[in-house]
């Protein structure tokens, strides 16, 4: 048994795919690539593939993180050979490497992760910057998501101004993403901004684990240490 | 609008509406060429939502075909969504194609699948969101051809007023024949020698003459129906000069390459699987069965055909299950030796292999048992009736005994739950004949418990049976709706508690699709007011309106019951007697009144009843070989001795 990882982007074309049905898109890209991978045992055997952390639908990802175990061990260069060619439009991969197979699970270790949201909106940077600056100032933002109520305030690590243009803006926000204290949605976010309906484009951009972390431009062919 | 524009305006509605990813495209295997750069453009309609639409086969064979021709592109347009409708109409967007997101309207051939009738109004959702005029005779030179083919139309006439031309048969061939029709006359009159205007209107109906040249098609308005005053039909006939007076269907002699690049969704589908037919028609002669009676004859692929596209398909879809499509798979002659190779190939890949229509018989099970894939999902059987007077007027004749034997192995080899599908309200159907249908299923359940105690299932679907045209019970009447009601209350009364499960067909919905299935082509304005009045989605229990299409009859003089549940004089006319499938009208007659003697006929690979298949194809037939087909051979008289 060999355990690989694999940081894949998700483009416009496949943003409204959710998580579940991004899974299965993954099982059948490997078995086009004829991949040896390995099952769990039991009733109902399953692919032994996990993925870091669900991406929200409507968002695209430089920064997707997946693992797959395979039964025979094969050169990560080899995989990503096989892979390229079965993949559907709108899922790139950035990289393969090899993983230890006694390696924590993705999510375990998954801590936060980082969106660029481009918003349509006409406000001036002034304007934009009292929104941004009201909600870092809050001390707690209540708010209710599928009939819970919940603080979304200490799920927003951090949240800057990237760009202002005269008809949108561009934020970047770094959310909590973990499994044992909670993970903030960027729409979320927005809603909480008072941009709940404005048109925006939400892309992920890095996700931070305990020992390390990826994004689109930094992991081709290695993960990096912090 | 542009295909940049529609992009831009659905990143707004998109995020709205229920399931998006069903509107974007982009699916593994589907099919981008350069809009511009080839001359033929076809759009494949499906009236229904993406999910039913992907998992229709018909379209996923012409999708293959036309887009294997160089000079021709064929992309997807599904039914939206009721909320993705509105999103439309009110952001302005046209019906656009998946592949390229150009409108329904910058097509040159819009080709509607319909295998069933309820999609009916559908259609005109569709071509009204394309900016395609509903009525054929509003369109000119700046539309596409709207076409439309499957089981549904082999009673086109229902659809007359809005369909250019119909083809009745199999489309593998036609299709390519009609593209090339239509560019054929286009490059011929590229230099019009009238004015522009005239010559271009004068083109769309030579278009349509010479698509009614090829055989198979029907082009509904060089066809003029007469009525009798009881507004039965007196005749259907040509009203222009060489048309034949029946449209005769189009089969191909030999099933052609199956379809292996299969387009693979990125969502849950109903048919989330490749398919393919292992063989296409059916020699069990069912008399309410309309697939049984249009898709004569026989036609089985090899084992290793088979084999080899099982293959292929999973190689270049990934598709984690492929389903062997048949009308009834016990009856493919090879069916033993098709699943052990199938099993031995693909035992130990966490695949799943389904092969629906088994035959209610031990073998049956034996066969899924090799397919088996460690999921114990349900088994199926349609024993479609529960007693032996209904069992021989339908002609489909099994014992209880077999089915209880049966019920037991499938139980005792680990399966757990049994479904049965039965259909009420066959002809002369008692009260009895529905309660033996309750006490079947629960016999079925008692089998079950002595095997596996509570964890026992049987869930019972009970359709209303809908006489259809081109079977032996076209004649019958649709059974009333006091009794239909009256027989869902005895069975919801008698199949309930623990293990039991009932599923049927609201009486709504049954009527709907049966003054559809029998309708002759003055429905065309019934269906055109019901779809204004709000009609669409027939098919689906929560959203058929039979108001809407009471008011509509009514406004147009004409009455359900008259299509429904009149009873129909053996020899009366019937509104689609000029679409010839081959199967003869006084077989269907004659079988009709065997089933009300209470006879049966055995399978037609045992013994030929002269349907009317080899006379249509004689010629055919002759060049073709011998095992091609279950019909018996055709030997030239010549060498006959």
């Amino acid at each position: 048994m060999n355990r690989y990882r694999i940081t894949f982007t998700r483009d416009r074309t496949v943003r409204f795919v959710g998580h579940l049905d991004l899974a299965k898109t993954w099982e059948r890209i490997l078995r086009r690539a004829d991949l040896p991978v390995a099952y769990s045992q039991g009733f109902h055997p399953l692919p032994k593939i996990t993925f870091a952390s669900a991406l929200p639908v409507g968002c695209t990802s430089e920064a997707e993180l997946m693992d797959v175990v395979l039964t025979e061990p094969l050169d990560s260069s080899s995989l990503l050979q096989r892979l390229t060619p079965v993949l559907p439009a709108g899922i790139g991969i950035a990289s393969v490497v090899e993983a230890p197979l006694n390696a924590p699970a993705l999510q375990a270790e998954l801590r936060w992760a980082e969106y660029a949201v481009s918003i349509e909106t006409e406000e001036p940077q002034d304007h934009v910057e009292t929104r941004v600056r009201s909600l870092l100032d809050a001390s707690s933002l209540m708010r209710e998501r599928r009939g819970k109520s919940y603080d979304l305030r200490p799920l927003v690590l951090s949240l800057a101004i990237e760009d202002v243009r005269p008809s949108s803006a561009r934020l970047v926000m770094r959310l909590m993403a973990d499994a044992n204290t909670g993970t903030g949605r960027p729409d979320e976010v927005l809603a909480a901004l008072g941009w709940g309906d404005a048109p925006a484009q939400i892309h992920r951009r890095k996700l931070g684990f305990e020992t390390f972390q990826v994004s689109g431009q930094a992991t081709v062919g290695t993960t990096l240490k912090v | 609008m542009d295909t940049t524009r529609i992009e831009r305006a659905l990143d707004r509605i998109l995020p709205k509406v229920e399931k998006p990813a069903r509107y974007t495209g982009g699916e593994f295997n589907s099919v981008i060429k350069d809009w511009n750069a080839t001359p033929f453009r076809v759009a494949l309609a499906f009236p229904d939502i993406y999910e039913l639409g992907m998992s229709n086969l018909g379209l996923a064979i012409l999708y293959d075909i036309l887009n294997r021709q160089p000079d021709v592109l064929a992309e997807r347009i599904y039914a939206p969504w009721t909320d993705m409708e509105a999103q439309l109409r009110g952001a302005g967007i046209p019906l656009y194609s998946l592949e390229s997101k150009h409108p329904l309207s910058e097509f040159d051939l819009v080709g509607f699948s319909l295998p069933y009738e309820q999609l009916y109004t559908n259609v005109l959702t569709m071509l009204d969101l394309g900016s395609i005029p509903l009525l054929a005779s509003e369109r000119d030179e700046r539309h596409p051809f709207v076409i439309a083919g499957g089981h549904a139309t082999y009673n086109p006439d229902p659809m007359a007023d809005f369909v250019d031309a119909f083809v009745i048969g199999e489309g593998e061939e036609v299709i390519v024949d009609i593209v090339r029709a239509i560019q054929e006359i286009k490059c011929q009159m590229s230099t019009p020698q009238e004015s522009w205007g005239q010559a271009v209107k004068y083109q769309r109906v030579a278009i349509l003459r010479r698509l009614a040249d090829i055989p198979g098609v029907y082009v509904p308005r060089f066809y003029a129906v007469k009525y009798n005053d009881d507004g039965t039909v007196a005749r259907v006939m040509p009203n222009i000069e060489g048309l034949p007076a029946r449209v005769t269907k189009r089969i191909v002699p030999i099933l052609p390459p199956p379809v292996t690049r299969f387009v693979v969704p990125f969502v849950e589908v109903t048919h989330n699987r490749a398919a393919i037919e292992i063989q296409r028609g059916c020699t069990r002669g069912c008399r309410f069965c309309h697939a049984g009676m249009v898709t004569r004859p026989v036609r089985e692929r090899s084992v290793q055909e088979i084999l080899d596209a099982v293959d292929a398909m999973l190689r270049e879809t990934g598709f984690e299950e492929v389903a062997l499509l048949s009308l009834s798979s016990s009856d493919y002659t090879r069916i033993g030796e098709l699943v052990r190779a199938i099993s031995q190939r693909y035992g130990d890949r966490h695949l799943s292999i389904s092969l629906p229509s088994l035959r209610i018989e031990s073998f049956s099970v034996e066969l899924a048992e090799m397919l088996k894939d460690g999921r114990r999902t349900g088994f199926t059987f349609a024993p479609e009736a529960a007693t032996e007077v209904m069992r021989r007027r339908i002609n489909k004749f099994i014992p209880d005994q077999q089915l209880l034997d049966t019920a037991h192995e499938v139980f005792s080899r680990g399966w757990r739950t049994i479904k049965l599908y039965f259909m009420m309200g066959h002809p002369d159907e008692t009260l009895e004949d529905v309660q033996a249908i309750a006490d079947l299923a629960k016999a079925v359940l008692r089998v079950g418990r002595q095997v596996h105690g509570k964890a026992a299932q049987v869930n019972i679907g009970c359709s209303t049976f809908v006489p259809k045209p081109h079977t032996p019970f076209q004649w019958v009447t649709l059974d009333s709706e006091e009794s239909i009601r009256e027989k869902q209350r005895l069975l919801k009364r008698e199949l309930r508690g623990p293990g039991l499960k009932l599923s049927w067909t609201e009486p709504e919905t049954t009527l709907v699709e049966a003054f559809l299935s029998r309708g002759d082509r003055r429905l065309g304005a019934v269906i055109l007011r019901a779809w204004q009045l709000g009609a669409k989605f027939d098919a689906w229990d929560e959203y058929v309106k039979v108001a809407a299409w009471r008011q509509a009859f009514g406004e147009h003089g004409l009455d359900p019951e008259f299509y429904t549940r009149r009873p129909r004089p053996i020899d009366e006319v019937f509104p689609w007697d000029h679409i010839d499938i081959a199967v003869r009208k006084n077989y269907l007659s004659r079988d009709y009144m065997m089933s009300q003697q209470g006879e049966t006929r055995v399978d037609c690979r045992d013994h030929c009843f002269a349907c009317g298949i080899l006379p249509t194809f004689t010629q055919t037939r002759m060049n073709t070989p011998a095992e091609a087909w279950e019909c018996p051979p055709v030997v030239p008289t010549h060498l006959r001795t």
